[in-house]
């Protein structure tokens, strides 16, 4: 398996997988029993509404693939977010704001890279020890309250529109692009998995592996700044505790998404699949307002079918 | 029982029959926050009550304290093209772009328990709330008045950092005690509204004041987070309602059981009734157009152990608190 | 072996030694105990009261983690069992409220173990599902709203006291004991570490790795109901929504700081309980020191990772030799 994954790219298409099953299934069912899901409308705020977790579960996949894990996402998106609020509001300036959510959240990633790869801290407890500290400094910054009266160039960000594809959309599919050529088509992508399957063969390659997964955990924190910017824009402010558990439905939807969390294998089709298997089923359960009670467990529903499924499928 | 008979009524009901409500009957959204609190459970119930009162088809998305789902839920609602919707929102910023949506769809909004910055005010057809700083205000005064020229320490428990209800009643609270040098907080201290903290951070406090002897009165930002308090001083050998006074916000029915057994002192209620005067605002704002003030502002009253707290207690508590 | 097994442990003892050190200067009558209605109270009992719940978890934890695996999912058993144990209190005996939670518990550790040994799930997926689902799960039980009770004897769980420390405290001391006991005093705590360190060797030499780690998750589980129902004592009420929320992470965080590999193998049940000690005793002193509550995050943040740095096997000093040594031994 390790060899596999190694030597050659994974083939989708040998797998249709549970999550696109799932996914299939769900749109099916909303559509039958949910008013208004089908329509125009509502499918394209599933679609927006999952650009955000997209931007985290993207890389999230990377770094579940090099055996690691990033707890720390949601609290420095919440971090990244006040940062684009705080630095935009004071600049009048979009651009001046995101490089500061970037930055905040790429410093964040190489605290967490270097954590890991360099001091030997397990990814889980490292990331834990980030995630309250991204947590404590959004409390601090923001005194606790929401930063208002940013400018319309951040807001305006998350309602236009670019050759009539909302520009979330349009940031999410470019976000897949990349990491899809990161992944498939550079070395870079080759490196990353061996760093989850054959550590090894990096070392006797003359690499650093510590300097990969720096650099794998380092673009985590990023795309966590760019996802800020998108939440403060669809909030139209910063607010200290807007990304909290953010990170387990990212880990989910990578969960579901069919990436194993052991093998150095993954699957950046699935995790695509997975987030929106994660907002269409959150989405359609509003609509038919089932009880909290059993939204909140239905996440944990959907991991389990998609697993079975591909259990099942690979068995047979 | 009847609540869960409830729930599975009518998720049954939107399973098998999502047909198009009758003519005439209103369908309302109603994004609420969650279920954080015993408090939010009787908001919810009442709500519910309400509805049913006046015929009203009330869907409830439920946000688990976050505004990503609350926005989520009113985008569901635009599509769906209900009649109204209700938000409970869990902050008080960043809704201008989700309200613009529901406005353009000429969908009358209409808040419910807190308020939303005053940039948006265009944005929603009335306001049902109690105003938090008042309810700070009555809960110092209160105090003052019970103290009188006594020198008083008192310790705070605070909601959750980053929530405006906690900024708020610690606001009005400071307020109101300002006027009076000999009433002083000493402590101060995040219980996050649950009982577990509550009473945990009120252990503390006993022990940094001198086993609890400094303290005189004890400032809840809610009355869960004051039951856990209650427990914490009766098991460090004080007496709660004697020793140290003891004043919170929301008047839950627990509470008035600790009042009954002469433990807790005042309560300021936060009525969970904010859908009724919502659902008339709404249906007189259908019916003849009639515009209602941007506020409603529902009664902070206090509650005290002279006002039949045994029967208060029996009134409210099969209201899912 | 013999003469390696004080150091081990030495960083532990040092990092709360200092966290207890900072917690007298910020507040001065920290040590102080007295008798106080046939009860020791204090902030040091408080540290042991308040760190129970999280040391049971970790009790549990430290098994699962040394079978290389995790239970996301305690948290969220927390509330279910708290949940159950509260509705049945008032109408109820003891014995058959504990055993409702208890069997829960275990129903949920089972569920874990069957994905993980059986289906062959990854760890943290799988126990990520109980704990998404799970809290829930709970929400139904309670229908929402906090369920209180009076039953004397639940209470008595959380707020009594036995020679003058308190019920839960006791509680935890027994199940370490016990867990101790059962794993030390048998093979069974080797077989667990040859699980972690390598399932596949340990299986061709005769070790039933599936029994094995069936029956950590399912000890995890009932240690988690014993922690819920001691937190529902505690405040006389479920509340479905906050009881043991985010306290998988605490638990997770007490077995590493205790020293114990994610990566499996070797594990120490003391020191686990020593690391929920540590963070407890971190938790009650930002309570007592007055800081704005702003920073309780923040402070938390930056004691674990000086924690866990002091551990780390790449950095030098004390706790990297005694790790070092470790190391080579293995």
């Amino acid at each position: 398996m390790r060899e596999a994954a190694v030597a050659s790219e994974p083939h989708p298409l040998q797998r249709i997988p549970g999550v696109a099953i799932v996914l299939v299934l769900l749109i099916a069912l909303f559509g039958a029993i949910a008013p208004g899901f089908l329509s125009v409308a509502n499918l394209s705020n599933v679609l927006v509404q999952s650009t955000i977790l997209t931007m985290l579960a993207l890389p999230m996949t990377l770094i579940i693939m090099t055996e690691g894990l990033d707890l720390s996402m949601g609290a420095v998106l919440t971090l990244t977010s006040l940062c684009v609020a705080i630095v935009s509001l004071a600049t009048k300036s979009m651009l001046l704001g995101l490089g500061a959510g970037l930055l905040v959240g790429a410093a964040f990633g190489t605290v967490n890279g270097w954590l890991v790869a360099i001091l030997g801290i397990p990814p889980f407890v490292a990331t834990l020890g980030t995630l309250g500290m991204a947590q404590g400094l959004s409390l601090i910054v923001s005194d606790g309250q929401s930063v208002v009266g940013i400018p319309h160039s951040v807001r305006d960000i998350y309602s236009a529109t670019l050759l009539g594809i909302p520009v979330p959309i349009v940031m999410a599919l470019v976000t897949y692009a990349a990491f899809h050529g990161l992944l498939y088509h550079t070395r870079f992508g080759t490196y990353i998995f061996a760093l989850g399957g054959n550590r090894e063969a990096l070392r006797y390659a003359g690499l650093s592996p510590s300097r990969l997964l720096i650099a794998v955990y380092a673009i985590g924190g990023a795309m966590a700044g760019i996802a800020g910017l998108l939440m403060t824009a669809r909030m139209n402010s910063g607010h200290p505790t807007a990304g909290l558990g953010l990170e387990f439905d990212a880990i989910a939807a990578v969960a579901v998404g069919g990436t194993s969390f052991e093998r150095g294998n993954g699957w950046l089709l699935g995790t695509l699949l997975g987030v929106l298997s994660v907002g269409v089923l959150r989405n359609g359960l509003n609509l038919i307002s089932l009880p909290s009670s059993v939204q909140v467990a239905s996440v944990g529903v959907l991991v389990i079918v998609a697993l079975f499924l591909d259990g099942l499928r690979s068995r047979a | 029982m009847t609540l869960k008979a409830l729930f599975a009524a009518s998720a049954m009901a939107a399973l098998l029959l999502p047909l198009p409500a009758k003519a005439g009957q209103l369908t309302i959204g109603f994004s609420q926050i969650g279920s954080e609190s015993g408090w939010r459970a009787a908001e919810t119930s009442v709500s519910k009550q309400e509805a049913a009162k006046r015929k009203v088809n009330l869907k409830i998305a439920d946000a688990q304290q976050k505004q990503e789902n609350q926005i989520k839920a009113i985008r569901s609602f635009i599509a769906q093209n209900v009649d109204a919707i209700f938000l409970a929102p869990v902050v008080s910023t960043g809704w201008d772009s989700v309200l613009k949506e529901a406005k353009e769809a000429k969908i009358p909004v209409v808040l419910l328990d807190r308020d939303i910055d005053p940039s948006g005010k265009e944005l929603y057809l009335t306001a049902v709330t109690s105003d938090s700083v008042h309810e700070g205000e009555v809960a110092g005064d209160w105090l003052a008045k019970t103290v009188g020229s006594k020198p008083c320490n008192i310790v705070e428990l605070q909601g959750t950092v980053g929530a405006s209800v906690a900024t708020n009643r610690k606001k009005g609270f400071d307020t109101a005690i300002a006027k009076h040098a000999n009433l002083k907080v000493v402590r101060s201290q995040t219980g996050d509204f649950t009982r577990a903290k509550g009473k945990e951070v009120m252990e503390s406090f006993i022990k940094a004041e001198g086993g609890g002897k400094n303290i005189c009165a004890v400032y809840a930002h809610n009355d869960d987070m004051m039951v856990g308090a209650i427990q914490a001083m009766k098991e460090a050998g004080l007496k709660p309602g004697k020793d140290i006074l003891t004043v919170s916000i929301d008047a839950v029915p627990d509470i008035f059981k600790a009042m009954v057994a002469g433990e807790a002192n005042a309560t300021v209620e936060l009525t969970p009734n904010m859908a009724g005067p919502a659902l008339d605002a709404v249906a007189a704002f259908k019916d003849k157009g009639t515009v209602p003030p941007k506020w409603i502002q529902t009664e902070s009253k206090l509650y005290t152990a002279t006002d039949d707290p045994q029967k208060i207690y029996d009134s409210k508590k099969g209201l899912g608190y | 072996m013999t003469a390696l097994l004080p150091r081990r442990g030495l960083a532990q003892i040092l990092a709360l030694i200092v966290i207890l050190a900072v917690d007298r200067v910020v507040s001065p009558q920290f040590f102080d105990l007295r008798l106080q209605d046939g009860r020791l109270f204090g902030s040091l009992i408080d540290v042991l009261n308040r760190g129970t719940p999280v040391a049971l978890l970790s009790l549990g934890m430290v098994l699962v983690i040394a079978t290389r695996g995790i239970d996301l999912s305690v948290g969220a058993v927390m509330a279910i069992c708290g949940a159950i144990a509260a509705s049945l209190a008032d109408s109820h005996g003891l014995p058959v409220v504990l055993a409702a939670a208890l069997g829960a518990g275990l129903v949920c550790g089972l569920w874990n173990g069957f994905l993980v040994a059986v289906l062959g799930m990854q760890p943290i997926v799988a126990t990520l599902i109980l704990m998404v689902a799970g809290r829930g799960i709970a929400q139904l039980i309670t229908e929402g709203r906090i369920v209180t009770f009076s039953s004397p004897d639940l209470v008595w769980l959380g707020n009594g006291s036995v020679l003058g420390l308190p019920v839960p405290v006791v509680i935890a001391l027994g199940m370490l004991i016990l867990t101790g006991a059962v794993v030390r005093g048998s093979a069974l705590g080797l077989l667990i570490e040859a699980t972690g360190g390598n399932a596949r060797a340990s299986e061709l030499a005769g070790v039933g790795t599936r029994a094995m780690i069936l029956s950590v998750y399912v000890w995890c589980g009932v240690c988690a109901a014993l922690a819920g129902v001691i937190a529902a004592a505690d405040i006389m009420g479920a509340d479905a929504n906050n009881a043991g929320l985010w306290l998988e992470l605490d638990a997770i965080l007490a077995v590493v700081i205790g020293g114990t590999s994610l990566f499996g193998g070797r594990f120490s049940l003391v020191l686990a309980v020593f690391g929920a000690l540590i963070i407890q005793t971190m938790n009650t002193g930002i309570l007592l020191s007055g800081y704005p509550p702003e920073f309780n995050l923040l402070v938390k943040a930056v004691v674990v990772l000086a924690v866990l740095l002091l551990q780390s096997p790449k950095l030098s000093g004390v706790a990297g030799i005694a790790a070092r040594l470790r190391r080579t031994k293995a």
